[in-house]
Parts: structure tokens; C-alpha cells; sequence
């Protein structure tokens, strides 16, 4: 017996597997979240160019899937710099405090002197912000402002 | 007229509650810019490179420079502080005593500097949270268990 007289014989099997068919092809109706697709102008890829490896390995649940968003965007308007996360365009964005990236080594905390460094309005901030500059990491100039 | 007194009060409890939360966020912030190495990446950058000059004079970067490097500066200068709760002129009014929660143990009235129990805000698998520099850092018992390089 073939496969397709299997399906004719069990009609609510062969109307599973038209539906199957019919999500596969046809495209999401307007307003619907599409994962994976581009969210549009202001996101970035959450990948790491060269290595691949994602830049913010931060997970977000989204329909009851545990996964490191790919794409990402940082506010840096509002009082405390957020990090947003979302798996793709119309898909649901999950918002995180920006921190400051981690050094893979334990490092002390900062003495008085240093943390003095990063207080605003002091004779030296302009070369701090310079110097953040310099270092092109959003994280740290986030975690500054 | 005493409903008027319990309302600004209690707005006061209020406002010195949100700035017991923006100072635990500070706090936060410390710790993040400590474990980050923020200091050690942007202090050789201030002290050996030399900025644009179009950003600051050649001036300015000096006395920035100094200023960035002198191990006594280590806060704000004197007569910038002002008090404006208590009048003292030694410290803002976000350090001020009455209004101020512990970074390191969460109690009310005292600043950090002057925590008896610092390494309350210490827990083992992280590097202690106590600058070595203050008063109580080896008169109390620090729970952590990962030692760090001081350089």
C-alpha cells in the first residue's frame, strides 16, 4: 500500500498533514511575530563578526523556548543604559540593565582613588570620556554615564 | 495642619527611600566597573596618550593629567562639597549621614567608610567588595574565598 492511499484511508490524518503543508508555505499574516527575521533599522546581529560566538550571552524566554537572543540594541536614553533583546521582528523585546562586560579574572573592587576617576564633573572626566572612547565598548561607557 | 506634616513626612520617607535605591545602584555600578578592569584599561590611556588637541588644550590635558594621577585626590575637592540638609560643608548632600543607607551592610545612618561590618556585602565565589583602605576591612571576618591580584 502506498503512502498516499495511507492518508486516504485516515482523512484526519491527511487534513494534519495538508495544514503542515500549508504552514510551511505560506508567509506569516501581517502583525505576526517572525523570529529570526531582521527587526529592522537600530538592531544588530548578536554575533561576534570573526569568532561567531554571541556578544551578549544573555538568554531570553520567549514561547516557553530558553534561547541567547540574536539581535540586540542598546538605550542609552534612558537614566540607567538598557540592554533589549528580541529573537526577531514582532517578537516580544526583553530589556536588561547594561553592565559593564566582564573580565574573565576576578578583579578587586576599586579603591577610593579609583572610583573617584569615574565621578562626573571633575577637572579630568573629559580625558575619562576620551579614554573610554578610545576603547570602544559600549558596555563600559554605559556603565560610566 | 498635622495631616500636612504626616504627608510631607511621609513624602520624605519616600524620596530617601529612592535614593537608598540609586545609591545601592551606584554601588552596583562600582562593583561592575571593578570587575570589568575599567581602571586599569583607561589609566595608562590618560596618563601616556596624548588626546586630540582640538578636544583640550594642551593645558587643560595637564592639568587633567596631574590631577588624574595625584594619589592624594581621591574625592571631589573641598569647596565643591556642600550640604545643603545638614549645613557641613565636607560632604553632598547624598553622602549626608541622616539620609544615607550603607553600601556594605544596608543599615541606615551611617556612610560606608564608617561601616563596622563591611564585609556584610561579601559572599564566597566572588572577590571581596571591601577596599582594602577602609578602617574595618581586617577587624572583620570576609566570608569570600577567591583571592585576587592587587596590583
Amino acid at each position: 500500500m502506498t503512502e498516499a492511499t495511507d492518508n486516504e484511508s485516515i482523512p484526519a490524518l491527511a487534513l494534519v498533514l495538508e495544514d503542515e503543508d500549508r504552514e510551511e508555505t505560506q508567509t506569516p499574516a501581517p502583525g505576526s511575530p517572525m523570529p529570526g527575521v531582521h527587526p529592522g533599522f537600530g538592531w544588530f546581529c548578536n554575533a561576534n563578526e570573526e569568532t561567531g560566538s554571541p556578544i551578549f550571552r544573555e538568554y531570553v524566554v520567549d514561547d516557553g523556548l530558553e534561547i541567547i537572543a540574536p539581535y540586540y540594541q542598546l538605550d542609552m536614553d534612558t537614566d540607567s543604559p538598557e540592554l533589549l533583546l528580541t529573537r526577531g521582528r514582532r517578537c516580544t523585546v526583553h530589556s536588561r540593565t547594561l553592565r559593564a562586560r566582564k573580565d574573565p579574572y576576578p578583579r578587586p573592587v576599586l579603591t577610593r582613588k579609583q572610583r573617584y576617576s569615574f565621578e562626573a564633573n571633575q577637572p579630568f572626566s573629559r580625558l575619562v570620556d576620551w579614554a573610554l572612547d578610545q576603547e570602544e565598548d559600549d558596555t563600559l561607557k554605559a556603565e560610566v554615564a | 495642619m498635622t495631616k500636612r506634616a504626616s504627608r510631607i513626612a511621609n513624602h520624605i520617607v519616600a524620596l530617601r527611600e529612592d535614593l537608598a535605591d540609586i545609591t545601592q545602584q551606584r554601588f552596583q555600578s562600582a562593583k561592575s566597573l571593578a570587575d570589568a578592569n575599567a581602571y586599569y584599561r583607561i589609566a595608562p590611556r590618560i596618563i601616556y596618550s596624548m588626546p586630540p588637541l582640538d578636544q583640550l588644550t594642551d593645558n587643560q590635558i595637564h592639568h587633567a593629567r596631574d590631577f588624574f594621577d595625584d594619589p592624594w585626590a581621591n574625592r571631589p575637592r573641598h569647596d565643591t562639597l556642600l550640604c545643603s540638609w545638614c549645613g557641613a560643608d565636607d560632604h553632598n548632600i547624598e553622602d549626608c549621614k541622616p539620609l544615607t543607607k550603607c553600601e556594605y551592610c544596608g543599615r541606615w545612618g551611617h556612610c560606608s567608610d564608617f561601616c563596622r561590618t563591611p564585609h556584610d556585602a561579601c559572599s564566597i565565589n566572588e572577590p571581596c567588595r571591601v577596599p582594602r583602605e577602609h578602617a574595618r576591612w581586617g577587624l572583620h571576618t570576609c566570608p569570600s574565598d577567591v583571592r585576587v591580584f592587587h596590583a
